[in-house]
């Protein structure tokens, strides 16, 4: 029997997809959460094989709950407005649900869930989403069962490590299973730069550029802390720089 | 981008051609009168010298100077004032070029009048063609301008009504009438009644009118309600009202941003229950509003500012009363504290 866990803040939502949910009494709901940290625990937890979830909530938006998700199930998304979030669905999501949407449409995304209940899209989701702008100017981390929620501003460097990239900031480093390249994007080009494959630096903490070997760089960062430079990482820098 | 039906080259190669026309008039006549070639030629030279420079001077002054309507006869009298001098001083100037015969002299005492004439009448064309060309091409770059800010008035205006409308406040609103239209009929209804009385007042508002303190404290009323029915017991608001604000007056819909915003950060950042906090006072002819909000230090980075909907409110602030701190924002004891000020003297004098 396939279960769902239901994420929205406002109750009154909430009450809505279980009411509709009562012409689907396959499906069991394990619980109803109305934030995005409950809506993690929940699914860490109970190991839904479904969550309706909405997108702006309190602390965390569900986006940004997603990706702190491990093997995320199968998301449909519902929501009010979002410009930006559905052009992502229409690409990736299993389905989303415009607020306020009718028995029907919800029926028809249950169909489409039990049909297929393994969409796999999720990933390319989140790599699409983490560039809306909502969330532009901070990454959300899990760090042990805490979260964390970081402003981009205190980022000192991005290194990768394997398949995740750790996050280094003044108060300690924190891995994220993001690509470089998603981060590269999502980060403002005024003030990161990718010096190499594996590193994204904050031009602000930039001390010292010196020659390495031949044609590679160091750079100096304020805390003392040295990152290498590669060939096309460089002319890039000096761009940023200006000099 | 309107046209002219013809260009300031085309403007300048006419002015040119009356003058060639005139040299040659000038020419031919003398010539003809039975003076020599050599003679003919330098005086009518002289002439038309003089007068393209004067041409010259006119098409110059009339690109920078663009005298207004009523000036307009002033300026062609005044032209024919010149025409009359530069008649005199070809005259005086004639005499260094050309030859001092007798008969030359007389004739060039008797055809004063009739070179002076054709001065007139040719600096007077001149500068009603340039007048009328620079008036009409001021008018159009007027009308071009009127356009541009029709345009930008009416792009201001889309933009303000989607504002107004706050697409996210009405479709959430919608659904949670959804919700509750099978449950709970009188609740649903009640939810109807609010959400259109509080979309009347919002597009029936006019921007630049000041409006009663209280009407906008009922519309942020109906505007709180709405909202804590679809957040439930997790939002919790405070109102006091100065009683002294009775007559204030404030720009619509100025404090539904502020209220807005608070709502979104004490909801959007922390969890569990929030409280709003609106408290007005009024004195020394000012209206103060302060609106509380709960929010986590450690999640909102300061960066945020005052935020887009804020810098809206501080700009009609500053269009409406020339002042920049009239908005000011504030965080302490993990609240967010955002105030404003009306002053009401300025705005008393409107709703005498």
């Amino acid at each position: 029997m396939p279960t769902a866990i239901l994420i929205d803040d406002e109750p009154l939502a909430c009450e809505m997809v279980l009411e509709y949910l009562q012409r689907h009494p396959e499906i069991e709901v394990l619980a109803v959460c109305h934030d995005g940290f409950e809506g993690l625990k929940a699914i860490q937890q109970k190991k839904p094989d479904l969550i309706f979830l909405d997108i702006q909530m309190p602390r965390i938006n569900g986006f940004e709950m997603l990706e702190l998700v491990e093997n995320p199930p199968a998301v449909i998304f519902t929501t009010a407005f979002d410009e930006y979030a559905i052009k992502a669905f229409e690409l990736h999501a299993m389905d989303y649900l415009l607020k306020p949407y009718s028995q029907e449409r919800f029926d028809k995304a249950i169909n489409k869930f039990l049909q297929q209940p393994a969409s796999g899209k999720t990933p390319a989701l989140l790599e699409t989403t983490a560039l809306s702008p909502q969330q532009a100017d901070r990454i959300v981390i899990r760090d042990n069962s805490n979260i964390r929620i970081i402003n981009i501003n205190d980022i000192l460097y991005i290194e990768a490590a394997d398949d995740y990239a750790r996050i280094v900031t003044a108060s300690g480093s924190y891995l994220k299973n993001r690509t470089m390249s998603s981060l590269e994007k999502q980060l403002p080009g005024n003030s990161f730069v990718r010096i190499h494959r594996s590193c994204i630096v904050n031009i602000k903490e930039i001390t010292k550029i010196h020659p390495h070997e031949k044609e590679s760089y160091l750079v100096q960062l304020r805390n003392g802390k040295q990152l290498p430079v590669s060939k096309s990482g460089y002319p890039k820098l000096r761009e940023k720089l200006g000099f | 981008m309107s046209t002219i039906p013809f260009s300031y080259l085309t403007l300048k190669n006419l002015c040119g051609g009356i003058i060639f026309m005139i040299w040659q008039l000038h020419f031919f006549t003398v010539w003809g009168m039975g003076f020599p070639l050599r003679t003919s030629f330098i005086d009518s030279m002289v002439n038309i010298g003089v007068l393209t420079f004067a041409t010259m001077a006119i098409i110059q002054i009339f690109r920078y100077y663009h005298p207004p309507a009523k000036n307009f006869w002033f300026i062609i009298i005044f032209s024919g004032v010149c025409s009359i001098l530069l008649a005199g001083l070809a005259k005086l100037l004639m005499p260094l070029f050309n030859t001092n015969d007798a008969e030359y002299t007389k004739f060039l005492n008797l055809s004063t009048g009739i070179r002076g004439m054709v001065y007139v009448l040719a600096i007077g064309f001149i500068v009603v063609l340039n007048l009328l060309w620079n008036m009409l091409q001021q008018e159009l770059e007027a009308k071009d301008r009127r356009t541009e800010t029709q345009t930008l008035a009416r792009e201001a205006e889309l933009f303000k009504l989607r504002q107004q409308l706050q697409p996210h406040f009405l479709f959430n609103s919608l659904n949670s009438i959804n919700a509750m239209v099978v449950s709970r009929p009188q609740e649903a209804r009640k939810m109807i009644e609010q959400l259109s009385t509080f979309l009347r007042a919002t597009i029936n508002r006019k921007e630049d009118e000041l409006v009663p303190f209280r009407e906008e404290m009922e519309q942020i009323d109906r505007y709180l309600q709405i909202e804590k029915l679809r957040f439930g017991h997790r939002l919790q608001t405070s109102v006091s009202i100065d009683e002294a604000c009775n007559d204030a007056v404030l720009p619509p819909l100025i404090l539904q941003p502020i209220v807005e915003n608070a709502i979104k950060f004490g909801l959007y950042d922390t969890v569990g229950e929030v409280t709003i906090q609106i408290e007005t006072k009024c004195e020394n002819n000012n209206l103060a509003i302060k609106v509380t909000n709960p929010f986590d230090p450690e999640t909102s980075p300061e960066n945020k500012g005052t935020g887009f909907g804020l810098s809206a409110v501080q700009r009609r602030l500053y269009l409406l009363f020339g002042r920049q701190d009239l908005l000011t924002v504030s965080t302490g004891n993990n609240q967010y504290i955002t105030s404003i000020n009306i002053p009401q003297l300025y705005a008393n004098r409107h709703t005498d």
